[in-house]
């Protein structure tokens, strides 16, 4: 391990071992291998699509891959596409982040105050169960038609997934762990932080991950009720045109969107859960 | 320093009711390494457990030094039998965790958390998280962290249970070593009656539940002691000889 000594015989050997274990059959890295085979796949369900329409199915209900690759095309090139991408992922994200601030603040403060918690747990159930799609006619008469009516409803959806998962979250640390660090000297704060509230991050991230998918759908739900920007107004408004390509190009999107940003999600969790083997 | 009085434990659960420990009295004196011994289930971790105050006796009183043990007690370190890293914390952040609690410098965390690895012998293994070492490299770290910052009295249960036959000698000797300078009180529980005799001062023989003391002994061998030598000692096979008729007994009948 000494960076400045010859290294040992051990030591050459372990590189040797983790080389030679590293470099398997092929001569590409894994990942990338891993990368075309996935590009191959889709390419063949492209394919596919792009084949049976017209054949097997009338374009008027799948569309195509190519109209619809060429429809993103004119709408990026004509500045459409970048003011609704980017009103939909505002709302979305808005939403998201203050959504999950929320909710984990308040989780994690009900999760280490059980008796706080057993008082309003009947209002969060309550407000949980209520569906959130009943209320945006309400956020619209009270936010306008703009952005902001649908980042509150994008926050109303992702507060709950996150509130619920951090409450569980540090309520299933070890008590024995929490035992050892308040014996070897932690006071309420100190507990919390190191203890309660690492112990959480699992829990935590298993809700910002299904309140991401609500994040995009509910932002996209609200631009379809009303307004006139956002990637659910283009899929709206298209389907009342009867032009599928337009409405499959707006799903596209936000495919490629909630992809993205889930995978995103997904690095970092892996980063701060790095612990885990 | 440390006292039990007439101290009674029920545990209830939708099982049943069951009695752990029945009329202990008991007192360690400062600076002392006592060591528990008797058969699964007899109640000696319930006692640790009551020492660092997780518990309350069901009757009766533990006192530490002169004070009734109602919460939390801090002064102690407890090393449980279970394994209590916290697994998003690396074997130095593990083992500097209560150092850290005590607001001290970076610097000299840093100095006594080194040297506890080295000591522990997992040098190298600094980044590692929990999660990837064995069983015994983290009860090395467990015994680490616990002496790291100098409780006043530590509990220990089972410490080296998972432990090698070798390492486990190598380790009761570190721990002698580091006890011969801290003269911190020890409370060691422990399955191994030669571990409890080659330790301790005082051996508690405890029976089957409900947990009674059976017998207390004297050690009388001197100090230092070598952990590994004295087991060819005669007064070594004399005592344990001694309370391994009375532990005998409890074993006997536990399996008729």
């Amino acid at each position: 391990m000494s960076r400045f000594a010859q290294p040992s015989e051990d030591e050459v050997l372990v590189r040797d071992l983790v080389r030679a274990s590293r470099r398997g059959l092929s001569v590409l890295p894994p990942w990338l291998v891993l990368a075309a085979k996935r590009c191959l796949a889709l390419v063949l369900l492209l394919g596919a699509w792009e084949l049976a329409s017209g054949r097997l199915i009338r374009p008027f209900w799948v569309s195509r891959p190519s109209d619809i690759l060429a429809r993103l095309l004119e709408w990026a090139l004509r500045g459409d596409l970048w003011i609704h991408l980017r009103a939909t992922l505002l709302e979305m994200s808005v939403g998201f982040v203050l959504g999950t601030a929320l909710g984990l603040g308040l989780g994690l403060l009900l999760g280490a105050w059980p008796l706080a918690e057993r008082i309003v747990n009947p209002i969060n159930v309550a407000f949980n169960a209520l569906p959130k799609i009943a209320m945006t006619p309400v956020f619209i008469l009270a936010f306008g038609i703009g952005l902001t009516s649908k980042i509150v409803l994008v926050v109303s959806v992702v507060v709950f997934f996150v509130l619920f998962n951090s409450i569980t979250g540090v309520r299933q640390v070890d008590p024995d762990l929490i035992a050892s660090v308040r014996i070897m000297g932690a006071g309420r704060l100190a507990l919390f932080r190191k203890v309660l509230a690492p112990g959480a991050v699992a829990y935590v991230f298993a809700g910002m991950k299904i309140a991401l998918r609500y994040a995009l759908a509910y932002a996209v739900v609200g631009e379809i009720m009303a307004g006139n920007r956002g990637i659910g107004f283009l899929v709206e408004s298209s389907a009342g045109n009867l032009d599928t390509t337009g409405v499959f190009a707006g799903v596209s999107l936000l495919m490629v969107c909630g992809l993205l940003l889930y995978e995103a999600v997904v690095r970092v969790e892996a980063f701060m859960l790095r612990w885990r083997v | 320093m440390i006292e039990a009085r007439d101290v009674y434990k029920v545990f209830s659960s939708s099982g049943g009711d069951v009695l752990a420990l029945k009329g202990i009295n008991l007192s360690v004196r400062p600076s002392e390494f006592l060591a528990m011994i008797g058969p699964s289930g007899c109640g000696k971790s319930t006692l640790l457990n009551m020492i660092a105050g997780l518990t309350s006796p069901s009757r009766g009183s533990i006192l530490y030094g002169g004070q009734p043990v109602i919460d939390v007690n801090r002064a102690v370190g407890y090393m449980t039998q279970k394994d209590t890293l916290l697994p998003w914390r690396t074997v130095r952040d593990n083992i500097g965790i209560a150092l850290e609690l005590r607001g001290l410098a970076k610097p000299e965390r840093e100095r006594l958390v080194r040297e506890h690895i080295e000591l522990v012998g997992l040098t190298g293994f600094e980044r590692f998280f929990p999660g990837q070492l064995s069983g015994g490299m983290r009860k090395r770290v467990l015994v680490a962290r616990t002496l790291v910052y100098e409780p006043e009295t530590i509990l220990m249960d089972e410490p080296f249970g998972a432990v090698d036959a070798q390492l486990k000698l190598v380790l009761q000797a570190e721990l002698l070593r580091i006890w011969d300078k801290t003269k911190q009180t020890i409370v060691f529980v422990t399955h191994d009656l030669g571990e409890a005799i080659g330790l301790a001062d005082r051996v508690v023989v405890f029976s089957k539940r409900p947990g009674q003391i059976k017998l207390v002994k004297t050690v009388g061998l001197p100090r230092p002691r070598d952990v590994h030598r004295l087991r060819l000692s005669p007064q070594f096979a004399e005592i344990y000889e001694e309370l391994w008729e009375a532990l005998k007994g409890e074993f006997a009948e536990e399996r008729q």
